[in-house]
């Protein structure tokens, strides 16, 4: 699948992968997924630049080790020429607005998204 | 006399001659012919005469006399001699100059006749200077007086008690609009008394007249318009073997002095029936703090009596005097002092003073003038004081209240605050699973049958931690809610060894070593819960984040400081990345490893139990390096 958009879903909770794979299935059009369990994992393979670049990031805040804030810290590090195709949705059981409101002032992230994700979500930002 | 006129001569008669002569010596008088046509004049000889100086210095001239005679009456003498004609009398005074260079009044009288064709006045002359100038100065004694009554504008009497009969003078029309004739005797002075005074008036009078005494005394005397006046009257009597003959005095108006008087009086009375009435006290001080005036609130406010207090001064060590806050209050801090120092008034000063006589204290509010004069100088000054007890009584409860208040709002704010953070934790911890649940329940229905499966696997384990965290937040709650929990004394040691017996298993299977050292401080008081609660996760924590390979090594000591106990805790586990976490080590649900069964809930739980107990927990650490939390448990007197 040449064509089909990259998906990296960065979240300690194992269930969180389950329903976003379950879900992605079921979406009109196909993706790849990769899973990361904390932010140090994903920034370690956003690093890397033989890795394939992801289009999407789904991203969660309350995590161990290194969590969304710190992950998006850390983001900036990258070069822009590189992480400006991609859009990270911040993904979180939270609905505290100021959580939201952080959320926003990053210039990196797309949107602030409150759990649970569904299919018709999916869909309309792989499109 | 008649027998010199009948006669013609005197030498007939010698015997009754040589005692006219002495009787005229005595009487300084002299027998005189004028003969008016030759001239001459013709005196009784007698050396003895009293006039004999004088008679020999005129030579006998008619006209050597008139010379002598004071210039200012000399045109009458002449007038007098020229004028005179045989039958008529004649009397006249004048001055003479006498021998001795003075001038003598002489009172001349006799007749005029004609003695065969010669003009011969003939008479006495006497020596009348004492008489005259007594004369003299009582008529100007009576016009000074006069002048001193009108101007005193005081009435005067002259009252002479055997025949009733007064000589008024002074201001009698002025003041009773009577003329002196109008005024008239004594039974008149009577009538004109008021009805009521009379008989008082009249009884002194007699009384003062048979003692001799001063008549002083106050009546109301009727005036020619037919009103009374006030009038005081003082007069003296004059006596005469023992018995008053007559009675000096005066009389005057004083409706005006003794209405001021009275309306004085009266506002005097007022003014003592207020202060004294007052309910606060007010004194006036002296420069040297010496009370001069006091009103009876005063004594009382101050515990003392009058003859305690008035002229003695006004600090008394015994008063042990204290400031709003308690404290000592320095005599040059009093108000009086400070109002003398700085010439301004000293308002609203509180001061607790001690009646050593009463055993208590009471509180005064106290004000201080300065009175000033118009140069600005320092006169007085006055102090009042009002009871303030009642006043601090309630500002003393209000204190308290407010305290409580503050406390209470101080405990209702820190509730809330934790009210606040548990609502963020049970939204966000709880809402996580369940937002899980609902995911999976959405996806369950599109699954394959093998999905299914998984699908259930997993909302049963979301489901668990949901349950799990509502535990968590119980434990959490239990701990918010016993704010007073009681405190037990307990040993390091006992608690220690609870825990090792709890985590047995785990301890064993990780072959984890504790070495712990409470010789300094053997015993704390605390809620046995706490101290179990914070050994049971700090322990845990120990054995669960472990590099794996490694035997867990934990050291714990309590030491003294300054009455807290410092309890400090290390170990060789994993250690946390204080830089990445440092804000976050001790919230609810923050997890620091990965893949591991941490719920975020131990630290935090302690951190609570520890915080309401007013204490305070830190931490070290570095990533491998191990964890050192060092608590301060406060106020932790050894006994």
């Amino acid at each position: 699948m040449p064509n089909s958009k990259l998906i990296c879903a960065v979240d300690d909770e194992e269930v969180f992968h389950w329903i976003v794979r379950g879900n992605l299935k079921r979406a009109k059009k196909p993706c790849k997924l990769m899973s990361f369990y904390d932010g140090e994992e994903i920034f370690k393979y956003l690093s890397n630049g033989s890795n394939s670049r992801p289009d999407i990031i789904l991203l969660d805040i309350n995590m161990p080790i290194c969590d969304g804030w710190k992950f998006l810290e850390n983001y900036s590090l990258l070069k822009k020429s590189y992480t400006k195709d991609i859009n990270i949705y911040v993904v979180t059981s939270s609905i505290d607005p100021k959580d939201q409101q952080r959320a926003e002032l990053s210039p990196f992230v797309k949107e602030f998204v409150s759990k649970p994700i569904t299919v018709d979500f999916l869909d309309g930002i792989i499109d | 006399m008649n027998e010199l006129d009948s006669n013609g001569s005197v030498t007939t008669m010698k015997d009754q001659d040589q005692r006219l002569r002495k009787a005229l010596s005595v009487a300084k008088m002299s027998l005189l012919e004028l003969d008016i046509t030759n001239e001459t004049s013709n005196w009784s000889s007698h050396p003895s005469n009293h006039f004999y100086e004088l008679s020999s210095k005129t030579n006998g001239s008619l006209n050597e006399y008139v010379d002598l005679v004071h210039p200012m009456d000399r045109n009458d003498v002449i007038v007098l001699i020229k004028s005179a004609k045989p039958g008529q009398k004649f009397h006249n005074q004048h001055r003479v100059l006498w021998p001795d260079g003075s001038y003598h009044w002489v009172e001349s009288s006799g007749m005029t006749f004609n003695d065969d064709g010669i003009l011969k006045m003939t008479g006495t002359v006497q020596d009348i200077t004492e008489k005259k100038e007594l004369e003299i100065e009582r008529e100007d004694w009576k016009i000074r007086h006069e002048l001193v009554a009108k101007a005193a504008g005081i009435i005067v009497y002259d009252y002479d008690i055997k025949t009733g009969d007064i000589i008024w003078s002074g201001n009698v029309s002025e003041v009773l609009g009577f003329t002196p004739k109008e005024m008239g005797n004594i039974d008149r002075w009577v009538e004109l008394i008021h009805p009521e005074d009379r008989e008082r008036a009249f009884r002194e009078l007699e009384e003062a007249q048979k003692s001799l005494n001063a008549y002083e005394v106050y009546y109301r005397f009727l005036k020619s318009n037919s009103k009374y006046c006030d009038i005081y009257d003082r007069g003296t009597f004059l006596e005469r073997e023992g018995e008053a003959y007559r009675m000096l005095g005066m009389m005057s108006d004083v409706t005006e002095w003794k209405k001021s008087q009275e309306a004085l009086s009266e506002s005097e009375n007022r003014f003592r029936l207020l202060i004294n009435n007052l309910n606060v006290g007010v004194g006036l001080y002296d420069l040297t703090m010496v009370p001069i005036v006091h009103n009876a609130a005063a004594y009382k406010l101050l515990g003392i009596s009058e003859k305690q207090f008035v002229g003695k001064a006004a600090i008394d060590p015994d008063w042990n005097v204290v400031d709003m806050e308690g404290n000592r209050m320095r005599p040059e801090n009093y108000p009086i002092p400070q109002a003398i120092d700085t010439k301004k008034s000293i308002r609203q000063t509180v001061m607790g003073v001690f009646r050593p006589k009463m055993n208590d204290r009471v509180w005064l509010m106290v004000d201080a003038d300065p009175v000033l004069d118009d140069d600005g100088k320092i006169l007085h000054v006055i102090c009042t004081y009002s009871d303030f007890t009642a006043r601090k009584r309630v500002e003393e409860i209000l204190a308290e209240k407010n305290e409580q208040l503050m406390i209470t709002s101080d405990l209702v704010g820190r509730k809330n605050e934790r009210l606040l953070e548990f609502a963020q934790i049970v939204s966000h911890n709880l809402r996580s699973p369940l937002s899980s649940i609902a995911a999976l329940v959405d996806l369950y229905e599109k699954c394959t049958l093998e999905e299914k499966d998984e699908a259930i696997s997993f909302i049963r384990e979301v489901a668990g931690k949901a349950l799990n965290t509502i535990d968590d937040l119980n434990e959490v709650l239990k701990v918010q809610q016993s704010e007073h929990m009681d405190l037990q004394v307990i040993r390091f040691e006992d608690a220690l060894n609870e825990v090792k017996t709890l985590l047995k298993p785990n301890l064993k299977e990780k072959n984890a070593m504790i070495v712990s050292d409470f010789k300094e401080a053997v015993k704390i008081r605390y809620p046995n819960i706490y101290l179990e609660s914070i050994f049971l996760n700090l322990v845990s924590n120990s054995i669960k984040y472990i590099d794996p390979g490694k035997t867990p090594k934990i050291s714990i000591k309590s030491k003294r400081a300054d009455g807290d106990i410092i309890f400090e805790f290390k170990d060789n586990g994993k250690g946390i990345d204080l830089q990445k976490n440092g804000n976050d080590i001790f919230k609810f649900g923050k997890t620091f490893h990965s893949k591991n069964d941490s719920k975020g809930v131990g630290l935090y739980l302690i951190k609570n139990q520890i915080r309401t107990m007013g204490d305070e927990i830190e931490v070290k650490s570095k990533p491998d390096r191990g964890t050192t939390f060092r608590i301060k448990f406060r106020n932790q007197h050894a006994k």
